[in-house]
């Protein structure tokens, strides 16, 4: 009825999991490339002393202070640090996508994305947070030893199952159950997400809804009834997800559930970070499984 | 390797329990690596949308020409990733009372560098009232609701302020 045995296809996971943030981040600060002045600049929209009282002067690195030691170091204007700091960022998220020094790379990556983030505290958000630490299991954990650069280098085959790699996709699927967990019992105590009222705030107020989505009122059970499915899908997601009979299909209606918050409430990157570590961590070893049970079943069959 | 698997489950450990990072470690009690561990480990709670979803906010940015009438200054930004994080600027201006002047002033200097034939500028915030689900069904539609935030910068107030 429950299955929560993993199959030998970990490090397949991991491999996705590697090259979906990579190239995830990737777009992501390419999508940003006409506003890199506006948000990361000592003269920014938010200005580096505004930033350090914000900081309460907690000692973290920010991108202020790391574009300064550049300048400083290459003598040149605070303009063309950023841009080579965003430079290395940008070939590091490369270097992760191929798998090529693939725990170093993650580990500029980190450190960079960790300055601009901290460097834009209050421009941050859900996202953010979770590329960092996608970008920090990318140190942590071997995501590299998958169709890399660093195999065909190394002469390595690709590695089968270790029970690192397997340590590491279930610590994904317990945190992926504890955030939606968590969300669905928070979400639970507002009264809003039963009338319909959540869903209809998120589709119609600036700067979340961006397709007309008026005809709600004229159908108010439309807005309850995915109110209530989002709560359903979040605060059971741990126990569907591991239902033998539906995680399939459950799995499917959870990115469809993202892929929806993605064209209504434009918030693609947030989407596509969860929809990533969805299929890192359970969408590759649910199929991988079903398939090897049904390539199982027919030889049963045939003998 | 050792190691790495204690460094992989402390994370995770961490981050599974995050949601009670804010009851748990009052943020007066908050040693600084804990807060420095939360930035990088997303210690925070996962708390999205919940557990209601609040109104939304406006930003009016306007400028008085010499005859004292009052001109918008356009604020569009190019992508809706950058329209996502603008936003949560105002989230923050919202909530956070004690932040707000020194946000204020960091935004009117931006917009003052941006457009430097200005040389004063006004900062509306406004609460974006959107109607229930029955009143809008009713005819009523969304408008901008409350002022909650107002303030006005000249050129020469903009210079840096903190040191």
């Amino acid at each position: 009825m429950f299955n929560l045995s993993l199959n030998k296809n970990t490090f397949l996971s991991l491999c996705v999991f590697r090259c979906g943030v990579a190239a995830l981040t990737l777009i992501h600060i390419l999508s940003l490339y006409n506003d890199y002045d506006t948000l990361y600049s000592s003269n920014g929209i938010i200005r580096e002393e505004v930033n350090t009282l914000i900081l309460d002067n907690t000692p973290v690195l920010t991108i202020h202070a790391l574009t300064h030691w550049v300048a400083k170091y290459s003598q040149c204007q605070e303009a063309q640090a950023i841009n080579l700091v965003l430079f290395v960022y940008i070939t590091a998220l490369i270097f992760i996508f191929l798998g090529f020094m693939t725990r170093f790379s993650a580990l500029i990556a980190f450190l960079i994305h960790t300055a601009l983030d901290n460097g834009a505290t209050v421009l941050s958000y859900g996202y953010d947070s979770f590329t960092n630490n996608c970008l920090l299991y990318c140190i942590l954990m071997p995501v590299g030893y998958y169709y890399s650069v660093d195999n065909f280098i190394f002469k390595r085959k690709n590695a089968e199952d270790t029970p690192l790699s397997r340590l590491s996709i279930r610590l994904l699927q317990i945190q992926l159950c504890t955030i939606y967990f968590m969300s669905g019992i928070n979400k639970s105590f507002g009264s809003d997400w039963y009338n319909g009222e959540c869903i209809w705030r998120a589709v119609m107020q600036p700067p979340l809804g961006k397709i007309d989505m008026s005809f709600l009122a004229t159908f108010p059970f439309i807005a309850v009834s995915i109110g209530i499915s989002v709560l359903i899908i979040e605060i059971f997601y741990p126990f569907f997800i591991h239902f033998t009979r539906i995680h399939k299909y459950f799995i499917c209606i959870v990115i469809l559930m993202h892929l929806s918050i993605a064209i209504t409430l434009n918030l693609w990157f947030f989407a596509g970070i969860m929809i990533i570590w969805n299929i890192a961590a359970y969408g590759i070893p649910i199929y991988t499984r079903t398939e090897n049970a049904s390539t199982k079943s027919l030889t049963d069959t045939r003998l | 390797m050792g190691l790495l698997y204690f460094l992989i489950g402390f994370i995770v450990f961490l981050n599974i329990f995050s949601f009670a990072n804010k009851k748990v470690f009052n943020k007066k009690l908050q040693p600084p690596f804990i807060n420095a561990i939360g930035r990088w480990t997303m210690l925070s709670e996962y708390a999205f949308y919940s557990p209601n979803i609040a109104n939304s906010y406006v930003m009016l940015l306007t400028t008085k020409d010499t005859s004292g009438s009052l001109n918008l200054i356009p604020t569009a930004v190019s992508s809706f990733e950058m329209q996502q994080k603008i936003f949560n600027l105002y989230h923050f201006i919202r909530q956070d009372t004690t932040l707000r002047d020194v946000l204020a002033h960091s935004v009117a200097t931006y917009y003052m560098n941006v457009n430097p034939e200005i040389d004063n500028i006004q900062l509306s915030f406004f609460d974006y009232h959107l109607p229930k689900l029955s009143r809008y069904q009713q005819g009523e539609r969304p408008e901008l609701g409350d002022l909650f935030y107002f303030s006005e910068f000249t050129k020469r107030d903009v210079q840096p302020i903190i040191k």
